[in-house]
């Protein structure tokens, strides 16, 4: 048996009956090829459960969060994770008005969750410990996503939180513990923020920081809204004035320099959520996506010189193919048809598709939703996370969405008349089939039947088998904890990019692999994406059936190539920039 | 309060997947009707509903299968109207199993269908319906759209041929279809040729404009797809839907209730209008005369970033929106941004030439601009739709007065003295003219100092006391005006008013020197 097959097995055994567990990985059992991913959040002490404060008042903040973030805390190799929590909401509220009262002694502040995986030996183990109050974070803000990045490049992954309220930055000491350094480094954002995304927008090896910002919501005085059967209801976006985002440069000294109106990006409002950042126009500048709910989306291009126009109408990635706005939530950007450049992927409400913008190369789109076969199986559903994986390592990239209601409005199609959380909707797998998606949801297994009123999702490879796992945050319920059981069948290669001297994560960066057939993956380093979620910055590239070594070319952030010629498949490699052959003929 | 539900899920979206199994009443299925829980409702939408469901069931057992067929229906269009979705498409489907050769039932079956996401259920029932009803309204166009949406172009391209043949007054939407279909599959040309051609016919469809803008940017033409996106909008091109509009017609419509929202502003009872303008959003969020009218509202209470961003959505809906407009341009002139406030004033008088307010603020505008010939105009078009109204005459001669036309300004506000002798602006206003104008002969000039005494003494005020003070001086009798103007002046400290200091002060230079005032307005001269 491989190390992987008994650290699945294992898995499997604490969380399952054993019956099921072998019924589960025996060879070619019905069993094995439905259970696309396996619940393991009991099993693994992930032990969370998200509070939103509800109390019958239908405060807009209280279906909304739900973040999560997958990163490697303590530099130990394994995926750690951040959970963000919310609290009473209301003046004057107690927990005895909480329509979900916590559990007694549950502490209503974000967890991190300290991943203790072990692999190699007999007792192959995927399990969590709370390691929040050793930790130091005392996030006690109405949490809504997160947000990670080394933006001091001392070698430690840092957290910006995003809250309904003042958002804070915890600087990662190195040593487990983090420090709030939110008003020394200047980075105090009072508004509503969902997304948030680290990155080095003018290529000064610091990372910089996105803020996305909502919309003004004041608790006491907001506008409260009925649905159309006349009664009390979730407002939408548009019942309220939209923010402007905010830019945050990094000065290197530990502070950072607001330059939202400098840069042009604060001179627009709009009601963000998603953001993606990526260089969608192959300038080797990075620019950046905001998914918008129920506007135009933006596309902030960047002229290389601290400026960013909104270019996303002409692009073709601010309102659909029939020219409408849509309720942009969660969003992804990738490769998904291997021609080389980053396409757009985004969650909407019911009654409006998912949308997939296909890039032309040029930063220039166009609506493929359609064609791609993503249209009709997402109408019936609200998205919110959502990420590009490669579940199955077969070099496509597949979707992985994350659902739930907005309005009991909408709900009333498939909740019953007395359940008392009616947004919950089971999540979606669209899997890539030659740059066409089929909905493997309803065969891809239990996990995905479960129904929660998710919103935040992240991606990696939690248990280091070389495949995609999934963190989900559901608002008012547990998380879940989704460990892949397909992407053993294929050949992968697993990359740790990073900058100059190894210092962190070359977020941007993107590596290319070669298959047979001329085939050539183009895989990004990403944290940001999804919903209020933070992902593992690692690549991990689906082989297919190409076991061995193959050679790798990355492109770094500056638009300089190199090429590393033999990495052994199966495998995780850190390739630090400046550590590769010079591929002559780049960029810059 | 624990969350409430109204609705018990439906079996229906099963059936659905079989849309014509309940084609025989006696192979019909019933579904258990969701009712919705009247108790929660708003009490305007319950005194509609609840009448009506309960008329059903008295009615249930007493019927025969057709008629208790129509009766299913018919409540289903109630619950259709205020879009209870589920308790409509129960309903809607056992009026299709009980009265199947009824096309009607089918048709709001497939609608429940395609806004519930279920495209394939809703192509198959609108298929039924053209089997049973080949001319039926606007299925081919609904059948047309659903297959684009689901991405059945070749189905698509079929109905909207179809459509084109049969119903020539529908060629719009049947266009903009076909044309989208070309775009999709890359003959641009011809995409752009039948789009510009849809918009031709129908130039409020804005919404093509972005698909014009995609292809002209894939064609290589960037200017002209910039030139689309100034122009785009969210007007799709379609057609009135003769059931929806009967549907919407057994409730009270959102316009119902705006109108009570703005019959209880008129009396005063703001929290009730509040009430009705939130159910007209509910029913559709996208009025835009709620949005304008609940903008008025939560204007009156100072929540000023609310006003405007409910005035923007407006706009976004409708740029030609009248009162959008106006109240577009009374925020930007708040804020003293008098110019771009024009813009705005001139779209509400463009959208609604006989609205005397739009007019009127369009002319006070232009006087903030110094524009008094134009002014002067939109005075007089206001004043062509009330011809009484005193502060409209006051305004239309004080601009004529400042384009230097002193006769015509007489002429106006002798007439609006003749309407209202006793009006105090409009007599201060003449006297103001006799007094000043050159063209005023020695009885008008006698007549202003008798008009300013009088209304001196009713109102001794700054306003009128500089008013005797001119008169006096057209009089000769400067000494006395000197007295008048020097108490004008001093109110006019009093009262922090230092823009209209300085006009004053030059007219004591001018009674000391023995001359008539320079103005009849110098306050405004001035400035």
């Amino acid at each position: 048996m491989t190390e992987l097959h008994k650290l699945k097995h294992r898995l499997v055994f604490t969380c399952f009956s054993l019956a099921y567990a072998i019924a589960f990985f025996g060879a070619d059992t019905a069993v094995a090829r439905e259970e696309v991913f396996i619940d393991a959040t009991e099993s693994s002490g992930l032990d969370f459960v998200h509070f939103n404060g509800m109390s019958g008042e239908f405060y807009f903040p209280e279906m909304m969060g739900g973040g999560v973030a997958l990163f490697d805390y303590d530099n130990d190799g394994d995926l750690d994770v951040y959970l963000v929590q919310g609290h009473m909401l209301g003046k004057g509220k107690s927990l005895e008005d909480a329509t979900y009262p916590p559990k007694p002694g549950t502490p209503l502040t974000d967890r991190l969750f300290r991943n203790d995986l072990k692999r190699g030996g007999d007792d192959d183990r995927l399990t969590f410990t709370d390691v929040t109050e050793p930790s130091g974070i005392r996030a006690a803000g109405y949490g809504m996503g997160v947000a990670t990045g080394d933006y001091d490049n001392d070698g430690d992954v840092d957290i910006y939180v995003t809250n309904f309220g003042p958002n804070q930055l915890w600087r990662n000491e190195g040593d487990g513990t983090f420090v709030d350094v939110t008003d020394q480094a200047g980075v105090d954002d009072p508004r509503w923020s969902v997304s948030a995304s680290f990155v080095d927008y003018d290529r000064d090896g610091l990372l910089d920081l996105y803020v996305g910002s909502y919309v003004i919501y004041e608790l006491e005085t907001a506008r409260r809204c009925r649905n159309p059967t006349s009664i009390p209801d979730y407002c939408g976006p548009h019942a309220f004035k939209p923010e402007s985002d905010m830019l945050f440069r990094n000065l290197g000294n530990g502070r950072f320099e607001d330059v939202s109106e400098k840069s042009g990006i604060g001179k627009e409002p709009g009601p963000g959520l998603g953001i993606s950042v990526a260089d969608f126009n192959g300038d080797s500048f990075v620019d950046l996506f905001v998914a918008n709910d129920g506007v135009a989306n933006f596309l902030w291009m960047n002229d290389g010189k601290g400026s960013f126009i909104d270019d996303g109408l002409l692009a073709g990635v601010a309102v659909n193919r029939s020219g409408m706005s849509e309720a942009s939530m969660g969003v992804d950007a990738a490769d998904f048809d291997g021609d080389g450049d980053e396409d757009l992927f985004m969650t909407h409400l019911v009654r409006e598709t998912n949308t997939l913008y296909v890039n032309d190369g040029t930063g220039w789109f166009e609506d493929q939703t359609s064609e791609t076969g993503l249209a009709n199986a997402s109408v019936p559903f609200t998205g919110f996370g959502a990420g590009f994986i490669d579940f199955d390592n077969d070099g496509w990239l597949d979707i992985f969405s994350v659902n739930g209601g907005v309005t009991l409005f909408e709900s009333e199609s498939w909740a019953s008349k007395d359940d008392p959380w009616p947004l919950h909707r089971p999540n979606q797998l669209f899997r890539n089939e030659d740059g066409r998606f089929q909905d493997v949801s309803e065969t891809a297994g239990k996990a995905l039947a479960a129904s929660h009123v998710s919103r935040g999702a992240a991606f990696g490879d939690i248990d280091n088998d070389g495949d995609i796992d999934v963190v989900v945050g559901n608002n008012s319920g547990p998380v879940q904890l989704l460990i892949n059981n397909a992407g053993a069948e294929n050949a992968w290669l697993g990359l740790r990019l990073m900058t100059r001297g190894c210092q962190r994560d070359a977020v941007g960066a993107r590596a290319s692999v070669k298959l047979a057939g001329g085939k050539t993956l183009w895989r990004r380093a990403r944290s940001d994406g999804s919903y209020g979620s933070a992902n593992d910055p690692r690549v991990l590239l689906g082989l297919g059936k190409a076991h061995g070594e193959r050679e790798v070319l990355v492109a770094w952030t500056d638009g300089s190539q190199e090429r590393w010629p033999a990495l052994a498949s199966g495998s995780y490699h850190r390739l630090c920039e400046g550590g590769g052959e010079k591929v002559s003929g780049d960029r810059n | 309060m624990k969350l409430k539900r109204i609705c018990l899920p439906l079996l229906a979206s099963l059936f659905l997947l079989h849309p014509l199994a309940g084609l025989a009443a006696d192979e019909a299925v019933l579904v258990e009707v969701p009712y919705p829980d009247v108790e929660e409702l708003d009490p305007r939408v319950r005194r509609i509903v609840e009448p009506a469901i309960d008329y059903f069931k008295r009615m249930q057992p007493v019927l025969s299968d057709v008629e208790l067929g129509r009766a299913y229906g018919r409540m289903g269009l109630v619950f259709q109207a205020f879009r209870m979705q589920e308790a409509a498409g129960a309903s809607h489907r056992n009026a299709m199993a009980l009265d199947p050769t009824n096309p009607r039932w089918h048709y709001f079956v497939a609608i429940y269908s395609e806004e519930t996401g279920n495209l394939e259920g809703a192509l198959a029932l609108y298929r039924t319906v053209l089997a049973m009803a080949p001319d039926y309204p606007n299925t081919l166009l609904r059948i047309g759209r659903v297959s684009l949406e689901a991405g059945k172009l070749a189905d698509a391209s079929e109905a909207f041929e179809a459509l084109l043949e049969k119903q020539p007054d529908l060629a719009a939407p049947a266009l903009a279809g076909l044309g989208t279909i070309a775009l999709q599959e890359k003959r641009l040309e011809e995409g752009v040729d039948l789009l510009e051609r849809a918009l031709v016919l129908q130039p409020q469809a804005t919404q093509l404009h972005y698909r014009l803008a995609q292809a002209y940017r894939q064609l290589g033409d960037t200017d002209k797809a910039r030139e689309h996106l100034e122009k785009r909008g969210d007007r799709i091109a379609w057609a009135p839907d003769p059931w929806v509009e009967e549907m919407k017609a057994r409730a009270r419509h959102p316009s119902y209730y705006v109108q009570q929202g703005i019959e209880a502003v008129k009396q005063g009872e703001m929290e009730r209008a509040a009430m009705h303008l939130d159910l007209a959003l509910a029913l559709d969020p996208e009025n835009v005369e709620a949005l304008t009218r609940m903008a008025v509202l939560i204007g009156l209470n100072a929540r000023r970033e609310d006003a405007e961003y409910l005035i923007s959505q407006a706009l976004r809906l409708d740029p030609d929106h009248g009162l959008a407009n106006s109240l577009q341009g009374a925020l930007l002139a708040e804020r003293r941004q008098f110019k771009e406030a024009q813009a705005f004033y001139f779209r509400a008088v463009n959208a609604e030439p006989e609205n005397f307010e739009f007019r009127v603020q369009f002319a006070n505008g232009l006087m903030r601009l110094n524009d008094f010939e134009a002014a002067a105009q939109q005075y007089a078009e206001a004043l062509r739709l009330e011809p009484e109204n005193a502060s409209t005459r006051y305004g239309h001669a004080v601009a004529l007065t400042l384009g230097g036309n002193c006769a015509a300004a007489l002429q106006t506000i002798e007439r609006g003295v003749q309407a209202n002798p006793r009006v105090a602006l409009t007599l201060n206003a003449r006297a103001r003219l006799y007094a000043t104008c050159p063209d005023a002969n020695e009885s008008q000039r006698r007549l202003a100092l008798e008009d300013a005494q009088l209304l001196y003494d009713q109102r001794p005020n700054g306003n009128h006391a500089e008013t005797v003070a001119m008169a006096m001086a057209a009089n000769g009798r400067f000494d006395e005006a000197m007295d008048y103007q020097g108490q004008a002046i001093f109110e006019a400290i009093k009262n922090g008013d230092t823009a209209a200091q300085q006009g004053m002060r030059e007219n004591m230079q001018r009674y000391e020197a023995r001359s008539l005032a320079s103005a009849a307005w110098p306050e405004l001269v001035s400035q």
